[in-house]
């Protein structure tokens, strides 16, 4: 019998599903997205089913497997519609939260308001505790001033309390004793404890991401449990699993207890897609990007791993866990463009968003946009978007930029749009150029990926920029991250502060520790029955003493011990490494480790892509018409392909313009584009200009 | 107008920016010292080049008051390598009377050529962690002259034509008590002014010299422009204020900065003439360190979009005459300018403006009172800890929203260390970290509240301390109060302590020793009789303030159940409003 693994993601107008079977087929949908995200989950089940002639029930029970990313955490933050939560923490240090080490968002501006308090200071109490950097307790755990201070937290009925104490990666002792003591006065409460949550140093990091994870854990706890009811009800025998912030999937016993490693949930799923369909087509190293109608995120994947960040800020709070480092700008095909005070042409970042949108969507929005320009200059056709479920209005469009950009600037509506193109096209290459070259890469070395119903519209232009001399487009790019949810295999990430010169480390130590990790990772995975198929990184985050930046080196070597050549390994790896993201090295400096990473892939049973064989060259059964586009102010007669009816094979000479259900695809002047044997689009960019 | 005229100056200028950025992260990544990598007090920008004369066209946000100084140190170093400039030459500079602000702040640049001629500049300006000079970290308050200051570095090439100079290397790091930090924060510099100057050879070769010169002077009109128009939105006329610095650190007191800003149409003129001469202690500000506070304090009151280039001082002048304590004469010693006086010159030009452009105003938090300690670890090794914890904080309000975090940002983007790595990395407990209630600027909008900061050593500890705001806390805006004046106090042992006056130097202490920081709240801005009451409320629910107060500082009544009486609060408004 043929089962089914589902992946669903929910974004913010659609809930996309790919539902893979055992057999090798793929379906895919869309559907709208509702207020009580498992209202559109359910719905995309049930289009999926009757799209296979099943019902619900039925369908359900034939599902093995279904892999959710969500944004219930990420609202909930975003949004500060999280739980009333408690901190409790070190007498002394209560307002190390809203210090946040004295970091603001700009340098420049004294109007700046302060973040929204998640925490407000009231219900951050301090207790009577110290531990010292060895560990040893300086001051033992005044248990009557914690009481005290929880039955305060319980007197202003906090759901949430978060355990933050000075230096409980070390000794966590205080932070466990406080647990019990609010288990036995509060026992509903949500509890969060810092070392068991981020048992790292640096007590701002470890607080906020604390306090994070308790504000929005009831949310999502609530949230897996009622859905997973319901589905349970309604016949699914199988595994629920979520998609985490890192790229892996873990069970919702575990995404409830850690809500802070879900706060990507949604977005990852692109990501973990294009390390996979990167291996399949043939290109390890990419920059993935993914417009949206308000936003534009970029990351890095190298040698097909996506690149992991420990820096992340979300909603103005710090989150320190390792997280896929996707960089967010406010770019999209909603973006308005606009002339400032200064009589200057900007695009962005304020968007139309979904409603009232564009103007050519005609539901009132009369602010110009890239959408507008686009489908002025010819590249979006107004009958064909989202395969014509929505027709736009070119006139409304037209209007827009010819009234506030073109009368203002003195400008033909077509330049206008073009110079919103080529503006908002700058801004996306400079913040691609930015990810990328602050982590020592040279995006030339790397093939860019464009997915999102926007993307694939400015992605030539964009290579072009950055002298990226090859762009994929993959096939399913507009349900891309539910397909990557789909894929994902299990992974949990534990780390653990080791504070040590590298002359002095001790094997011993350091052997426990990862030993100790790796217990406690397979015990987070223990709760499913998937996989026992377990893939073992080891990461050990270094830098030169003095510095404040740690690099994260893998160890290589996966054998049951890591010896001292491991180790003189290592340490090479670590110059070498250093020399390659900060441009220096010195091989006689000390060096110190911080924290050690472990991370626990359950690998899944492999989907794997069937290659289709090619066939012709020629892609002429594929025109589906032609029209006037204008990649500079003379337009060009341009030939309009259905995305549905190329096959792996067929060859294209640009420009050109391919359209498929949910997403657009412009070949510039100069490119060229073939599709491969997984049905992605590949365009080659002939005229890269470095830059 | 074509659209090539709209686009490209937006391109090129984007491009500039992000490079900008790019110099920044490279060198938050790539120095060694905290000073660089967490403190974040360096800035990086771009210059164009036209007949030996510069122009800023690109600035990165990093530490604001270095806005200004490093235009005027790229120029200097221009002016003395006129005619003997080559491709892969590399300067450095760091004279206080030529161009610089105090010592330590040093500039790092590169020009790029095109066709033998150079066209671009990236430049790096930072404060280093130890300048040689009679004391580490190059504060002394003892100083009596520029020489005792610490090293003057008149521009020189530490590279040239792409080969370090060794020898420039080994006189800077012989005269330098940190070597290998400053060697290693020396090539962080270099390396991004390199990786700027290629980035920058790839943006002119695609677009070529002229249409980049043409969109570099685009974009500095559009800033002109945008700045002309905030200017001009502000009141015409002439405004007086006045600040005092606390002492010059040898018992002179109340030290007068005056400001005489005029504001007709788009043009701004600020003239310091009224000020105090200069001083014997090193509280002085040599004229780029007055103009860089100048416009710290005016990128503050301005859109936070405007782009920062040339365009932004075009309209603005300032007049500081010679021999006064905004612009000594050599060589009177300036070590301490970067904090007193720059933080008067910056309060002065606020309270001023706050005459003709009351809303734009806020954020007057900057004066610190620096401490630094030493001692010697068990290992033996030498420790220098700045107790940064100690001084950070007081955040004034603004129209708009209250004081709040730590440090304001209108003067730098300092961070923090941890605590936690404090401790693992030096000999010390610190005890306490927390705000204080009733220790701020009342106003409309508050300040944020001051914080205790207790810092134990564990081995004998040596400390100088530089007292500043303690006679003259920062100044509240519109109605809105002072801040709170700051101390300190040396928990020497058991029974001795002493309190700061104005300074100590080297004091020593047994283990066990403390610090003890009540850093002052911010000032406030507006009347805090007109703050709604249920603000001041969440203040009291939240600890920033008590109930005495709500009643001292804002009329409001609060009972023992901590409700509001409104009768009584309306009451007393009103009768101190009356009474005001």
């Amino acid at each position: 019998m043929t089962t089914w693994t589902l992946g669903i993601d929910v974004g913010g107008t659609f809930t996309d599903i790919v539902a893979i079977c055992s057999d090798g087929a793929i379906e895919s949908a869309k559907v709208p997205s509702t207020s009580d995200q498992s209202e559109g989950v359910f719905n995309s089940i049930e289009k999926i089913a009757s799209r296979l002639n099943r019902d619900l029930g039925s369908f359900l029970s034939s599902t093995e497997l279904i892999v959710h990313g969500t944004t219930v955490s990420t609202n909930a933050l975003l949004e500060y519609q999280g739980v009333k939560t408690g901190l409790i923490t070190t007498e002394g240090f209560r307002d190390e939260l809203e210090f946040r080490r004295a970091y603001k968002e700009s340098v420049f501006n004294p109007r700046l308001a302060p973040p929204h308090a998640i925490v407000p200071r009231y219900l951050r109490l301090g207790v009577k505790e110290r531990i010292d950097h060895t560990g040893k307790i300086l001051t033992p755990l005044d248990v009557s001033s914690c009481r005290d201070a929880i039955n305060q937290l319980k007197s202003k009925q906090v759901e949430s309390i978060a355990i933050c104490c000075l230096f409980s990666f070390v000794n966590p002792t205080h932070e466990l004793h406080i647990a019990d003591l609010v288990r036995e006065i509060m026992p509903e409460v949500y509890i969060s404890l810092s070392s068991e949550i981020l048992p790292e140093i640096r007590e701002f990091e470890r607080t906020s991401t604390t306090v994070v994870n308790a504000y929005v854990g009831p949310l999502i706890a609530g949230y897996l449990d009622s859905l997973h009811t319901n589905l349970r009800k309604n016949g699914f025998t199988g595994e629920l699993f979520v998609m985490q912030s890192n790229g892996g999937v873990q069970t919702i016993a575990e995404a409830s207890k850690r809500a802070v490693d879900t706060l990507l949930s949604g977005p990852a799923g692109g990501v973990t897609a294009s390390a996979y369909i990167g291996r399949y087509a043939g290109y390890p190293d990419l920059i993935t990007v993914d417009m949206g109608g308000t936003s534009y995120d970029v990351s890095v994947i190298q040698d097909l791993q996506p690149t992991v960040t420990t820096e992340t800020w979300i909603g103005r709070y710090r989150t320190a866990v390792p997280m896929l480092d996707i960089h967010t700008i406010g770019a999209g095909g909603g973006s308005i463009a606009w002339i400032d005070e200064g009589g200057g042409l900007q695009v962005g970042p304020r968007s139309a968003g979904a409603t009232p949108g564009p103007a050519c969507y005609g539901r009132g929005g009369d602010d110009p946009t890239v959408t507008d320009a686009d489908v002025v200059l010819g590249y979006i056709d107004p009958h064909s978007f989202l395969g014509g479920e929505m027709v736009l209005d070119a006139d409304k469009a037209e209007n827009a930029i010819a009234s506030k950009i073109g009368e203002e600037l003195g400008l033909s509506t077509i330049d206008s749009a073009l110079a919103i193109t080529d503006i908002i096209n700058n801004n996306m290459s400079n913040a691609m150029h930015f990810v990328t070259t602050k982590r020592g890469y040279d995006p030339r070395d790397f093939t860019l990926l464009a997915m999102g119903g926007a993307g694939s519209v400015h992605a030539g232009r964009q290579a072009e920029d950055l002298g990226i001399a090859t762009v994929i487009v993959p096939n399913l790019s507009p349900v891309f991250c539910a397909l990557g949810d789909g894929f994902a295999n299990l992974k949990v990430t534990e780390t653990k502060t080791y504070y040590t010169r590298a002359d002095d480390l001790d094997l011993n130590i350091l052997n426990s520790l990862f030993r100790e990790m790796e217990l406690r990772g397979k015990d987070r995975l223990s709760n499913q029955a998937t996989t026992s198929n377990f893939e073992l990184r080891r990461i050990v985050a270094m830098r030169y003493v003095g510095e404040v930046h740690e690099v994260p080196v893998p160890i290589r070597s996966r054998t049951l011990r890591i010896t001292s050549l491991n180790i003189t390994n290592l340490i090479k790896d670590f110059h070498r490494l250093h020399e390659k993201i900060f441009a220096h090295k010195d091989e006689n400096q000390s060096i110190e480790i911080l924290t050690l990473r472990l991370e626990l892939t359950g690998i899944r049973r492999t989907i794997d892509l069937a290659a289709i064989p090619f066939e012709k060259e020629d892609s002429s059964h594929g025109i589906k018409s032609d029209r006037q586009v204008y990649f500079s102010s003379d337009p060009i007669n341009t030939t309009v392909y259905d995305g549905k009816k190329l096959k792996p094979g067929n060859f294209i000479p640009g420009p050109a313009i391919i359209e498929q259900w949910g997403t657009t695809i412009v070949i510039y002047p100069g490119q060229e584009v073939l599709i491969d044997s997984y049905n992605n689009c590949v365009i080659e960019i002939g005229s890269a200009i470095e830059l | 107008m074509t659209k090539n005229d709209i686009v490209l100056t937006r391109l090129i200028a984007g491009s500039l920016e992000t490079i900008a950025l790019e110099m920044s992260a490279t060198v938050t990544r790539t120095a060694r010292s905290p000073i660089f990598n967490e403190a974040h007090d360096f800035t990086t920008a771009i210059f164009d080049v036209t007949r030996n004369q510069s122009r800023l066209v690109a600035q990165a946000p990093g530490c604001t008051i270095q806005l200004y100084a490093i235009v005027a140190a790229v120029d200097s170093a221009l002016k003395s390598f006129k005619h003997d400039l080559h491709p892969g030459d590399v300067i450095i500079a760091s004279d206080p009377y030529d161009g610089g602000t105090h010592i330590p702040d040093q500039v790092i640049l590169t020009p790029l050529f095109i066709d033998r001629e150079p066209i671009l500049i990236p430049a790096v300006r930072a404060h280093m962690g130890d300048v040689g000079g009679p004391v580490p970290g190059g504060y002394n308050p003892r100083a009596r002259d520029i020489w005792q200051d610490g090293i003057i570095i008149p521009p020189l090439k530490i590279v040239e034509k792409g080969e370090k100079r060794r020898d420039i290397f080994d006189l800077i790091m012989a005269n330098n008590r940190l070597p290998d930090w400053l060697e290693g924060d020396l090539d962080a510099m270099i390396g991004a002014c390199k990786l700027a100057a290629t980035r920058l050879e790839k943006v002119v070769h695609r677009y070529g010299v002229h249409v980049v010169r043409k969109s570099l002077q685009d974009a500095v009109s559009y800033t002109k422009r945008r700045m002309a128009a905030e200017i001009g939105s502000w009141k015409n006329g002439t405004f007086h204020a006045e600040t005092y610095i606390d002492h010059d650190y040898l018992g002179n007191n109340d030290i007068p900065v005056r400001c005489t800003l005029t504001v007709q149409d788009s043009k701004l003129s600020i003239d310091f003439s009224h000020s105090a001469k200069q001083v014997d202690g090193f509280v002085n500000s040599p004229l780029a360190n007055t103009i860089s506070f100048v416009f710290a304090a005016i990128a503050g009151c301005i859109d936070e979009d405007i782009p920062i280039n040339e365009g932004l001082i075009e309209n603005i002048s300032v007049i500081a005459p010679l021999g006064s304590i905004v612009n000594p004469t050599m060589p009177a010693p300036v070590g301490n300018c970067t904090c007193i006086p720059g933080a008067e010159i910056a309060e002065v030009v606020l309270l001023a403006l706050e005459q003709c452009a009351p809303k734009r105003v806020g954020m007057n938090s900057h004066k610190l009172p620096l401490a630094y300690s030493n001692g010697i670890d068990t290992d033996g090794k030498r420790w220098v800890n700045l107790n940064f914890f100690g001084y950070t904080g007081g955040a004034g309000a603004a129209y708009g929203t209250d004081g709040w975090g730590l440090y304001p940002p209108l003067m730098t983007g300092v961070i923090l260390p941890s605590i936690e790595m404090t401790e693992m990395q030096y000999p010390t407990r610190i005890h306490q970290h927390e705000y204080i209630s009733d220790f701020m600027g009342a106003g409309f909008w508050r300040g944020a509240p001051g914080v205790e900061t207790r810092i134990e050593y564990l081995t004998t500890s040596h400390t100088n301390v530089m007292m500043a705001g303690a006679r003259h806390p920062t100044r509240g805006f519109c109605g809105g109060k002072d801040g709170a004046p700051n101390k300190i106090v040396l928990e020497i042992d058991r029974t001795n302590e002493l309190e700061v006056q104005e300074t100590v130097f080297d004091a020593t202490m047994p283990p066990g020793g403390a610090l003890h920081f009540w850093r002052g709240g911010g000032s406030g801005w507006g009347d805090p009789l007109e703050r709604p009451v249920s603000k001041v409320m969440e203040d009291l629910r939240d600890g920033y303030i008590t109930v005495e107060g709500a009643l001292a500082d804002y009329g409001v009544v609060v009972d023992c159940d901590q409700i509001v009486d409104e009768k009584l609060t309306n009451s007393e408004r009103k009768r101190r409003k009356a009474s005001h």
